[in-house]
């Protein structure tokens, strides 16, 4: 399992729309780096307890997450010779952790191409079709790379397997690897490109979008709501 | 009527003649299979019927009308030889839609078709899934359901058992009976005749950039091996497939 993949599950925010969970998120960020120390501490919370929920399999997660860790410990370190409170320490810890913890919740429940269409879908008023041609053009590539992250990692065996030694010969066998993924990869691209024009496609065309459900309609005014009173009226955070 | 028609295409790519004359037909509904050695042509020949590449002469007709290779391209269904490489999305279903979403159809339409493809092939309990955690015959199986999809009027399958196990062969052979009895025009490219020919009603054979055996699988089978192509020594026709 890697942290920041989706991971197909059947729960409340794998269901929600992929634009309100980001425009939740934007919001939710804004406001905690922006909140005095009490209001940020316990904001913190929220993202914790949205893991629990969804079972976020953190334990998993944990030794690809010690650099965020040790970024969160430092973080709270300069603040306590800033400033010198414990709160505040805590809170500017557990701040970057929860702002982590929810980019991860999003990845988590969110498919990268669903997120590209819905955004789109949302851009699309602004910048009218464009905007599609970006998210199909987004949406191919990413379904390449698994291709190509295999057969570079194929490549690399064969020529290990064949006695190159990357120790020995770092320079002469670097280069050689890497004329040999690149040769692999203009090979790929083109059958790739067969295969897409085969299949009709077209970057213009209108992509089906994941819908907004009443749910989401909800969250979005929700959280746009609580972003503009939160800086509107700063004596909410007082 | 025959709903593919391929009239002395040749192709020559820089000064090298890579495909020599080639004719044949396909009637509709047929199932019909055209065998030949390495490098016979055959994948550059699917490549120009599909519409991908144009042939230095010959044309292409499809219920006997000759057609643009734009057009070509929405009415022929071509499955590559490498179904990784087809894989377009991060789930079954939603590279199923990605032809019928390109063909401008409505949401109702393309779910509909995903879910007949779906069904077709067998692959309801994947859909979900993602593509590069499927199997070989799985992975294949989704390759040829997105062809499907898109409502084609001839399906072009260049080496669909490659690099399957028996099981999996097995599996790709019964969904291309299905298809034939549901009548699809097929054409399955491939050297390996002894895992299917005896289901076929036609045979073409290329050897070197030109047809040098065109007739009924069951009367023509023989001259396989003489053209390069192995099938077991003292096979009938019925013997020929890998299915009981
Ligand atoms: N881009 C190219 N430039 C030059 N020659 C090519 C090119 N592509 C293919 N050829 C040649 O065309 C011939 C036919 O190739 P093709 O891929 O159609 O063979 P095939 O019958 O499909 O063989 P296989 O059974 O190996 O798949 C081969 O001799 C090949 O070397
Ligand atoms: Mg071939």
């Amino acid at each position: 399992m890697t942290i920041f993949h989706y991971r197909p599950a059947d729960t409340l925010l794998s269901r929600m729309n992929p634009n309100a969970k980001l425009v939740a998120l934007l919001v939710y960020c804004a406001v905690v780096s922006s909140a005095d120390a009490p209001l940020e501490l316990v904001m913190s919370a929220l993202p914790a307890l949205l893991a629990w929920l969804v079972h976020l399999p953190l334990r998993a997660y944990l030794r690809q997450s010690v650099f965020f860790i040790l970024m969160a410990l430092c973080l709270a370190l300069s603040s306590w010779v800033e400033e010198g409170g414990m709160i505040e320490m805590a809170a500017s810890g557990a701040g970057f952790l929860s702002m982590v913890l929810s980019s991860m919740l999003l990845a988590d429940s969110t498919m990268p191409d669903d997120l590209a269409r819905s955004l789109a879908g949302a851009l699309s008023h602004v910048m009218g079709k464009a905007a599609y041609g970006v998210a199909s053009l987004v949406e191919v590539t990413l379904a390449m790379i698994p291709a190509i992250v295999d057969s570079a990692g194929g490549l690399y065996e064969a020529r290990r397997a064949r006695g190159a030694s990357f120790i020995r010969h770092p320079l002469s066998s670097m280069s050689s690897y890497a004329a040999g993924v690149l040769g692999d990869l203009l090979d790929k691209a083109g059958s790739y490109a067969d295969a897409l024009y085969s299949r009709g496609y077209d970057n213009a065309a209108v992509r089906h979008r994941p819908r907004y459900r009443t749910s989401d309609v909800l969250v979005i005014a929700f959280s746009l709501l609580a972003g503009i009173m939160f800086f509107m009226f700063p004596v909410v955070a007082d | 009527m025959d709903a593919l028609r391929v009239e002395d295409v040749s192709l020559s790519i820089r000064e090298s003649g890579i495909l020599d004359g080639v004719s044949f037909s396909l009637e509709k509904g047929s199932f019909s299979a055209m065998c030949g050695h390495n490098g016979a042509g055959k994948s550059q020949l699917l490549r120009i019927i599909k519409g991908l590449a144009r042939p230095s002469s010959g044309r292409i007709l499809l219920d006997g009308r000759e057609c643009s290779a734009k057009e070509r391209m929405r009415r022929v269904g071509l499955v590559f030889q490498d179904a990784q490489m087809q894989m377009v999305a991060q789930s079954v279903e939603k590279d199923i839609a990605f032809g019928p979403e390109n063909l401008g159809l409505d949401r109702d339409e393309v779910s509909r078709r995903v879910g007949m493809a779906l069904a077709l092939m067998g692959l309801e309990a994947h859909a979900k899934r993602r593509p590069q955690t499927l199997s070989g015959g799985e992975l294949r199986k989704t390759a040829i359901a997105g062809v499907l999809a898109m409502e084609p009027d001839v399906i072009l399958m260049d080496e669909p058992f490659a690099n399957l196990d028996y099981p999996s062969t097995l599996t790709v052979i019964r969904s291309l009976l299905e298809l034939h009895e549901k009548g699809f025009t097929i054409l399955v490219v491939s050297h390996e005749a002894e895992k299917f020919l005896s289901h076929t009603d036609r045979l073409i054979v290329m050897s070197h950039g030109r047809v040098v055996v065109d007739g009924r699988a069951c009367d023509e089978y023989h001259r396989l091996v003489e053209n390069d192509i192995y099938i077991p020594p003292a096979a009938s026709f019925e013997d020929l497939t890998w299915l009981a």
